[in-house]
Order: structure tokens, then C-alpha cells, then sequence
């Protein structure tokens, strides 16, 4: 059973936004989402399911991978890093979303 | 983790894969139901909150598991709800599989644990594979195994193979002091006996050399059923003294239930001591010796060692001429005579098996043929071919382990049955049971036939072109399998039955067998004299000739003999023969003949003719002119021109007086049924007073021999109310028992062949079924045109009787190719025995046909017009 994904562009996006956020350090899934969040000031309120799905393709794709460790409350939880691979990633997408966004700003502020 | 790690742990533990994606997802709704509840909110509207914002819970999950490699523990547990809803919509059919699996399951569990007790079970020794019996043989009767004192001192003072060697003899002894005394079976070891072995007590200790001192008290190990029938089990047992022949004995150990050795009866174990002259001389064989062989050694090497210190004792005494030193793995010895007929039962059990699987692929088949249409559709909806041999191997596997737990109480059942009526004599047997190694191997046969059943629908199923399959033609293909299938089926049980008729036609023979003697209305019991009361020889004879006066005094009794060793229990004694007037040529074996030693009115209550001259009477006392009798096979053996009456012989190990032969009385069975008779020399017990501590009573009656048990008890404790008597049984029970055995096989295989038969008849009911609805419209066809009732049963008869004879044929082939492995068990009946393979067919065919009655008159009932309509 496939869930199609909510639109292209805004996985691509979510996988972007993850990779940024593990660039602080490594994360377990639910910080991720918060931080997310909390940054965006609420105004991204993603689905906090799709998150996982996008962690596992990421991980086989070898940009991030994971670890099972302990929170400050002693409980277990995956902890998820960035690799090289990942953070070269990172730097490719965030040039060609600044790229897209400059793109869209000169159509916008024609009449 | 690295990836290919994850992998790997995909493939080998999804279900350990798709808990951790539960427990990431859990922890991450766990989190925000935790800060929501800080926030304020109730614990219903956290956790809806949180959910909400996760999303679709259970489709995140199965996604994620999807993604992670574990999503096959999801579609499992689809496929397995989908079959256990679809089963449960069809009961009849899987009512109908999965009796057949259990059949077949159960009948191979119950057999595995009979096997594994008797045969695979390592015994409860260390390093079996190290241990040896060494014995001597002349030749003679090498079946028995046994060996000298004298001779065992030697050879463990001069042998340089082994780390040690122990010794064993099987006695009896009374356990007096409680109510009703007991006769033990006890086995006499030397020191190092546990110690060779390598066991281990369940509680104290085990009896060492120290206790073989002629100055040491006196202790025993008991058994664990000893343990449990006259201590209950507790363990302050260690330490206490009980009164064992005549002795004060001190309990020092406990042995573990699976410890049998050397016998399954032995209740208890007792140190040899130094022994005494009589017992120790060296030609008194009669003692079992084992031996550890030493670090690095092999057994040919033992065996090469022993033989030369044999050869070197034959030269120095002339009790051991001719004789050699024999050294050969001990385990196999045990427990290998019982590996035959178990083996063969296990390939009886795998032929019950194949059918009932066989069986159960037809009835899958024949549902595949109902589900067509509901297939094809799947497949042209987009299912894949694969998909759809995984949910039919699922379905499959359901009914199979559905049949596995039925099967196995069933097992469970036949089980206790074996245990309860299996023939003695078969070591271990008494330790069969369902533990964790049967239920592994329940296990896999459960697996492998869900396999074998679920793979030929499921892939013929998916083959199909939808487009066929939504109309009704074709099936000629799947026509053809389900028969060749019935008729591999017919061959099986052919061949099973074919075993069991076999076997069933031998023990008939067995049983037909004249034992040399009458035994109704005979009733026979033991008794064991303690040495300690009845030391001096004359008390002994004076026991038994007043015991024999007084129960013969008895109301009901007709006469009473005595023997040592009741006919028909496969014990007995040899002893060599010295003929006057015939020396022994050198290098020569002098003759032997098995040995009794009778009451004067043995013959005569047991019915044995005399064949010429007397009978013992009361003239051959001791002190008299010693006197025996033989029987006709030492005649034909060692006096084959002239009488043997008047002729004198000394008898081995005796006083070397010359006794005069002055009857000749007829053979009897002693060895069972099927054995031949050997030489035998009886003398009157007045005149053989050695040894004579124990006799079988042998009482002719004239009522129901079990009735006087109790008058018979009465008479012994008259006597000596501390005396008890054991093995009390008619003699008939005793004839019965003899051949308890090849009856248990016998009936065993029967009831296999018998559910092969059952199985192979309804595979044949559901083929014709099948065809005759493949054919409607051929029949309605052949009706419309002219053809009447009974041309339609004809021709369905027809198809019935070519299935059962290509069966046929193929059982035969097989059956001739197999049969030979039961050479040894039959007595007096070829493996090939014509009448048995004729008639067989004949019984096949029959059944083939009764089972086409009913599909027949179906088929000749049809109306022709609803025939070439049908849809």
C-alpha cells in the first residue's frame, strides 16, 4: 500500500530542511521535528509521520545514518547524523533551492 | 549501523526490523503526548493531538516498515488473516486437510519419539563413543557376551589399552523388612563400574573401589523407580539402611531415571566385593565386562591388545583353550538390535506421511480448481504471480500447523499407548516421549509439508491465463496430475500394506509354532532363597522339595515341577560336556549343551514327552549314582547311530563325576518360538544343589491357573513368611509376552497400512469426483444419444479401475524392490511371498471401486439436458 507522497517539491523540501537540521548535530527523530518547527516559527507544520519514511530513504541513501542511543530522560531512541555524503548533499540542495527561489522572485516581481 | 548491516538484519530478523520502527514511531508520539500533558492538556487530548499531528499512524508505520526492509512481516500477517478467513469460509475442506495432515503428522511424531528414545538419544555416559565390551567367546553361543572373574583380573592387571574396566552381573535379592517383601533386580559391579561409565548420580554418590573392600559396610545405589515406588521420592533416603538379602545395606546414591544400565529393571546397584573361589573360578562365565579405552587409543588397536593377552592366558590355563577375547563398541551392542525394526518403522511412518501429504495436495488442488475464477480475477486486478504462490504457501502452512497441534495430541496419545502396551524387552523403550527434539522435528515435517502441498496449487493456480480460467474448458492438464497423484498414493499404500500382511502372515506362522510343551492351565512364579538363610545346600533342597509338597497339596493342583529357567524366557545356561569314551581332539571345541536343572516332576507337569527311557524320581538323591536326561536335539547332535541311554558324561564346571544318561525326553522352545532348540542336559536339582538358591515353579491346575495365586503365596509364607515370590504369571501371559514383539510391529505397520488405505480411498473418491464433473457434458452427451445407466457407471468404473491398477503396478515394483529389509523379521515367510502380493491388489482394486460408487451414481444420474447446460 503506497502513500504518494504529498508532492515532489515539498519532499525534496522536508529532505533539505532534515539535512540542515542533523548539520547542528545528531538528532533523534522527534527533536528534528520540533526544531523544524520551532524555527520556522509554526508556519511549517509538516506532518510529523512523513518525517520517518523520509529519514529511512535519506539513510539508504546513504546522507545520514543512525544509531540507537539514550535521551537525558534515559530512554532509547535512534539518534540520526550527517554524513559527508549527506552534507555535500546539503550544500548541492540548499545552492539549487536558492537558485529556484531567486528564479521565482524575478516571475513574481514582473507585472 | 552501516547499510549492508541493516541489510542483512532485514533479510535474517524482520520482525526484530519492524519493532524498531514501532518503537521509533511509539517514542516520537510518546514525546509530544509528554510535552502536550506539560502543557496542560488531558491525557485524551494529548494523545489525539499528538496522533493528529503524526498523521496515519498505521500506514506510516507499514511504510516505514516497507522502506526498512521489513515489510514482509507485514504482508505475512495480511496473507495469514486472509487464509484463516477463507478456510474458515470453506469448513468441510479444511476440516477434511488438515485431518489428513494430522494423520500423517501425528503417525511420524510418534514413531520419531519411539525411535529416538531406542536409537538416537545418546546414552547417559560420558564420551560414549569410548566405551567397549570385551568378552570371551568359543565360538559357541557368542550372543551372550560374557566373561570369567578370574580372567577379568587379568586382563585389567595386563591390558594397556584402557583407562579402566569394570564388571557387572544381574542378581536378585529380596528387599525384606517391609510390606509385602520385594525381589530386586540388582546388578553386582565392580569398583570402577560408575566410573568407566562416566555417570553421574541424581542425588549422593555412586559406589566406588574403596567399597569393593572386603572391610567396608556394605552399601547399594538404588534405581530412581526403586527410588519412587517404595521410598516416595525422598531424599532422605541417602543414608538409610534397608534389608537386602539377609543384610543390613546403607543407601548411598540415586540414580537418574534414564540410567539403565546394564539392564532397563535394575532397582538397584551393589558392590562385588572380593568374591569368593567358587565364583571367581575361571571357567564360571558369567559376568559382563566394560571397558574406557585409554587416550589416543582406537578399538582396533584394544582389540589387538586383548586379543594377545587371550592368547597368552590360554596358554597358561586350560580353562581358556579355545577360547578368545572378543572387544567391540558398546553402544551399538546395546541398543543396536533394536535398530532394524525401528528403522524400518520409521520408513513405514514416512510412507503414512507422503500419502497423507499426497492426500492433502489433492484436496488443495481440487480447492485451487474451485477458486479459478476468484484467481484469475486477482491476477488480471494486477496481482503478481508471486503474490499469489506466497498466499497459497501461506494458506498451506495454516492447515498444516493446524494439522501439526491435532497430530501431535494425537501423538501425545499414541505415546502413552506404546508405553502401556509396547513389548518389553526393547531397551529404553519406557523413556519415549514428546520433548522439545521430537516437536523439532514435528516441526520441520510440519513446514516441509505445508512446502510440499501448498507449492503445486499455488504455482499451477498463478500459471493460469485469466482469460481461460473465466470459462469453464480446460483441466485436462490438472486432470492428469490429480491422478498421477492418486496413483502414487495407491502405490504406498500398496506397499504398506504388502508389510503388514507380511508381517501379520509371520507372526501368524510364529504363533502356530508348537512350544514342546502344554502350557494351559499352567501357572508359574519365582523364588529366590537369601544366601544368608539358606546357606547350607541341603536347607536349600529341603526349601523347595517341602514348597513343591505343600502346593501340590493344594486344592485345584495337579502336579508341580520346578526349573531354573522357565522355557520361552530367553535365558538360559550352557555348560560344556564331557562324552565318556569321546576325547575332545586338540584344538578341537568340546560339545555344550544348555543346562537345567529340574524337579523330579518337571516333565510331567509340563507336559514334555519322554521319548525313551525314565524319567527323574526320588531314587536320584544326592548322594545316589548321578543321573541326567537330554533331549532329542543333544541325540541327533552328539549320538546320532546308537541310544544314548547307559551312556555316562561329566558336566564342565561340576564335581567331574561320570552320570549316566537314562532318558531322553522331547525339545522344547526355550529360546522362543521362533529359535531353534539346541542340546539339552537336565539333572535332578537333589543331585546339583550348587546354584539351586532360585527356581521357577511350574503348577499344573485344574481351574483357572490365575485363581491359586493367592493359595500359592500362602503356601510360601507358611513356609517362611519372609520369602517373597516374583514373576508370578500364567503361562500362557508368558507364551503371549514371547512374541509381544513381532505382534507390536505386526499391528503397528497394520494400522499404517490401514490409514494409507483410508487416505488412498478418498483420494480416489475426490479424483472421480472431479472427473465426472470435468466430463458432464460428455456423459450428458452420451445419455442424449442412447447411452443408458449402465454404461454411464461403466465408464466411470473405468477410470476408477485404470487409476488402482497403474497404482498397482508402480506398488508392486516398489514393493518387490523394498520388501527385503524385512527379511529378518519374518519367520518361515519369503518377502516376496506370492499369496500376500496377490492378494493385496486384489483388496486395492476393491476399495478403488467401492470409492467410485458414489461419484458413479452421480454420474448416471444426470439428467442430459441439465448435463449440457451446465454453466
Amino acid at each position: 500500500m503506497e502513500r504518494a507522497p504529498r508532492s515532489d517539491l515539498l519532499q525534496g523540501t522536508l529532505d533539505m530542511l532534515v539535512l540542515k537540521t542533523l548539520r547542528r548535530g545528531a538528532s533523534h527523530g522527534y527533536d528534528i521535528a520540533r526544531w523544524i518547527q520551532r524555527t520556522s516559527d509554526d508556519a511549517l507544520q509538516v506532518e510529523e509521520g512523513s518525517l520517518y519514511p523520509a529519514l529511512y530513504r535519506m539513510e539508504e541513501r546513504g546522507w545520514i545514518r543512525s544509531e540507537w542511543g539514550t535521551t537525558e530522560n534515559n530512554r532509547r531512541a535512534r539518534y540520526y547524523q550527517l554524513t559527508p555524503k549527506g552534507r555535500r548533499q546539503l550544500e548541492a540542495e540548499a545552492e539549487s533551492w536558492q537558485r529556484l527561489s531567486i528564479a521565482i522572485a524575478k516571475i513574481m516581481e514582473t507585472t | 549501523m552501516s547499510r549492508l548491516w541493516q541489510r542483512l538484519r532485514a533479510v535474517f530478523a524482520p520482525g526484530r526490523v519492524a519493532r524498531e520502527v514501532d518503537e521509533e514511531i511509539r517514542f516520537h508520539i510518546e514525546m509530544r503526548i509528554a510535552e502536550n500533558r506539560a502543557a496542560g492538556m488531558t491525557p485524551e487530548d494529548a494523545e489525539r493531538d499528538a496522533r493528529r499531528r503524526f498523521g496515519n499512524v498505521t500506514g506510516i508505520g507499514e511504510e516505514a516498515r516497507e522502506l526498512r526492509g521489513a515489510g514482509l512481516v507485514d504482508v505475512f500477517r495480511r496473507d495469514l488473516r486472509i487464509a484463516a478467513r477463507s478456510l474458515a469460509r470453506r469448513p468441510t475442506f479444511a476440516l477434511a486437510a488438515v485431518a489428513t495432515l494430522a494423520l500423517g503428522i501425528g503417525a511420524t511424531t510418534t514413531v520419531f519419539s519411539v525411535v529416538d528414545a531406542v536409537v538416537l538419544r545418546p546414552p547417559p555416559f560420558a564420551e560414549p563413543d569410548r566405551l567397549v565390551a570385551v568378552w570371551e567367546t568359543s565360538g559357541a553361543a557368542d550372543d551372550v557376551r560374557s566373561a570369567s572373574f578370574a580372567n577379568f583380573s587379568d586382563w585389567q592387571a595386563q591390558n594397556r589399552s584402557f583407562s579402566g574396566m569394570a564388571a557387572s552381573f544381574t542378581w536378585t535379592a529380596n528387599l525384606t523388612g517391609v510390606d509385602p517383601p520385594e525381589r530386586l533386580t540388582t546388578a553386582i559391579v565392580t569398583g570402577g563400574f560408575f566410573d568407566v561409565l562416566g555417570a553421574r548420580p541424581a542425588l549422593g554418590r555412586t559406589l566406588g573401589v574403596a567399597d569393593d573392600r572386603a572391610d567396608s559396610p556394605p552399601v547399594a545405589v538404588i534405581g530412581h523407580g526403586l527410588w519412587q515406588r517404595r521410598f516416595g521420592g525422598d531424599p532422605g533416603v541417602i543414608g538409610r539402611s534397608i534389608a537386602l538379602a539377609g543384610q543390613s545395606v546403607t543407601v548411598v546414591g540415586v540414580m537418574a531415571p534414564d540410567f539403565a544400565y546394564p539392564g532397563d529393571d535394575i532397582d538397584l546397584w551393589a558392590p562385588a566385593g572380593p568374591g569368593d573361589a567358587n565364583r571367581n573360578g575361571r571357567s564360571t562365565r558369567f559376568i559382563r565386562v566394560i571397558a574406557r579405552l585409554a587416550p589416543g587409543e582406537t578399538v582396533a588397536g584394544a582389540r589387538a591388545n586383548m586379543e594377545a593377552v587371550g592368547a597368552r592366558l590360554a596358554q597358561e590355563y586350560p580353562d581358556d583353550l579355545g577360547w578368545t577375547v572378543r572387544v567391540s563398541r558398546l553402544v551399538p551392542l546395546l541398543y543396536g538390535d533394536a535398530r532394524p525394526p525401528l528403522l524400518i518403522l520409521l520408513g513405514a511412518v514416512a510412507c503414512v506421511l507422503l500419502v497423507s501429504n499426497v492426500n492433502a495436495a489433492n484436496l488443495l488442488l481440487a480447492r485451487a480448481a474451485a477458486r479459478r475464477r476468484e484467481m484469475a480475477i486477482r491476477v488480471a486486478v494486477g496481482a503478481g504471480r508471486a503474490r499469489l504462490v506466497a498466499q497459497s504457501l501461506t494458506e498451506s502452512l495454516l492447515l498444516a500447523l493446524l494439522g501439526a497441534a491435532a497430530g501431535t495430541g494425537l501423538a501425545a496419545l499414541a505415546v502413552d499407548g506404546v508405553l502401556a502396551w509396547g513389548p518389553g524387552g526393547i531397551p529404553r523403550l519406557a523413556q519415549a516421549t514428546i520433548d522439545g527434539r521430537v516437536l523439532a522435528v514435528t516441526l520441520a515435517i510440519t513446514v516441509g509439508s505445508a512446502l510440499a502441498c501448498g507449492l503445486l496449487p499455488g504455482f499451477l493456480v498463478s500459471r493460469d491465463a485469466p482469460l481461460d480460467a473465466l470459462k469453464r474448458e480446460g483441466g485436462g492438464q490438472r486432470a492428469r496430475l490429480r491422478g498421477a497423484l492418486v496413483v502414487s498414493e495407491i502405490a504406498l499404500a500398496l506397499i504398506l500394506l504388502v508389510g503388514a500382511g507380511l508381517l501379520m502372515k509371520s507372526f501368524a506362522r510364529l504363533s502356530a509354532v508348537a512350544p514342546g510343551f502344554d502350557t494351559r492351565n499352567l501357572l508359574t512364579l519365582r523364588v529366590w532363597l537369601p544366601a544368608q538363610k539358606y546357606r547350607d545346600n541341603d536347607r536349600q533342597i529341603a526349601f523347595f522339595q517341602e514348597l513343591e509338597r505343600r502346593i501340590g497339596a493344594l486344592p485345584g493342583v495337579r502336579s508341580v515341577g520346578g526349573v531354573q529357567d522357565l522355557p520361552l524366557r530367553k535365558n538360559q545356561m550352557m555348560n560344556e560336556l564331557a562324552i565318556e569314551g569321546r576325547p575332545v581332539p586338540a584344538g578341537g571345541r568340546p560339545p555344550y549343551a544348555a543346562y537345567r536343572v529340574v524337579s523330579p516332576d518337571y516333565f510331567a507337569t509340563m507336559g514334555i514327552p519322554l521319548r525313551a527311557g525314565r524319567r527323574f524320581d526320588a531314587t536320584d538323591r544326592s548322594g545316589a549314582a548321578g543321573v541326567v536326561v537330554v533331549n532329542d536335539s543333544l541325540v541327533a547332535r552328539y549320538f546320532p547311530d546308537g541310544s544314548p541311554l547307559g551312556r555316562r558324561l561329566r558336566l564342565g564346571a561340576d564335581d567331574g563325576a561320570l552320570r549316566t544318561i537314562v532318558g531322553v525326553v522331547g525339545d522344547v522352545k526355550h529360546m522362543g518360538l521362533d529359535a531353534d532348540e539346541g542340546p539339552a542336559v537336565y539333572q535332578p536339582h537333589a543331585q546339583k544343589p550348587e546354584f539351586l538358591r532360585w527356581m521357577t515353579l511350574a503348577v499344573r491346575t485344574e481351574v483357572e491357573p490365575s485363581a491359586l495365586v493367592a493359595a500359592v503365596r500362602g503356601a510360601v509364607r507358611s513356609l517362611d513368611p519372609d520369602q517373597p515370590i516374583f514373576d508370578v504369571a500364567t503361562m500362557e501371559t508368558v507364551l503371549s509376552r514371547s512374541v509381544a514383539a513381532p505382534r507390536f510391529f505386526a499391528a503397528l505397520i497394520g494400522g499404517f497400512a490401514l490409514i494409507a488405505l483410508l487416505l488412498a480411498a478418498v483420494g480416489v473418491y475426490g479424483v472421480l469426483a472431479f472427473l465426472v464433473t470435468q466430463r458432464t457434458r460428455e456423459i450428458g452427451v452420451r445419455v442424449a444419444l442412447g447411452a443408458r445407466r449402465m454404461d454411464v457407471l461403466r465408464l466411470v468404473l473405468g477410470d476408477a479401475l485404470k487409476l488402482a491398477s497403474l497404482g498397482v503396478v508402480l506398488g508392486i515394483a516398489g514393493a518387490l524392490a523394498l520388501t527385503h529389509v524385512l527379511a529378518n523379521l519374518l519367520y518361515q515367510v519369503s518377502p516376496t511371498d506370492l499369496a500376500t502380493f496377490a492378494a493385496v491388489p486384489v483388496v486395492l482394486v476393491v476399495v478403488a471401486a467401492a470409492a467410485s460408487v458414489i461419484p458413479a451414481r452421480r454420474a448416471a444420474g444426470l439428467s442430459p439436458v441439465i448435463a449440457l447446460y451446465a454453466e
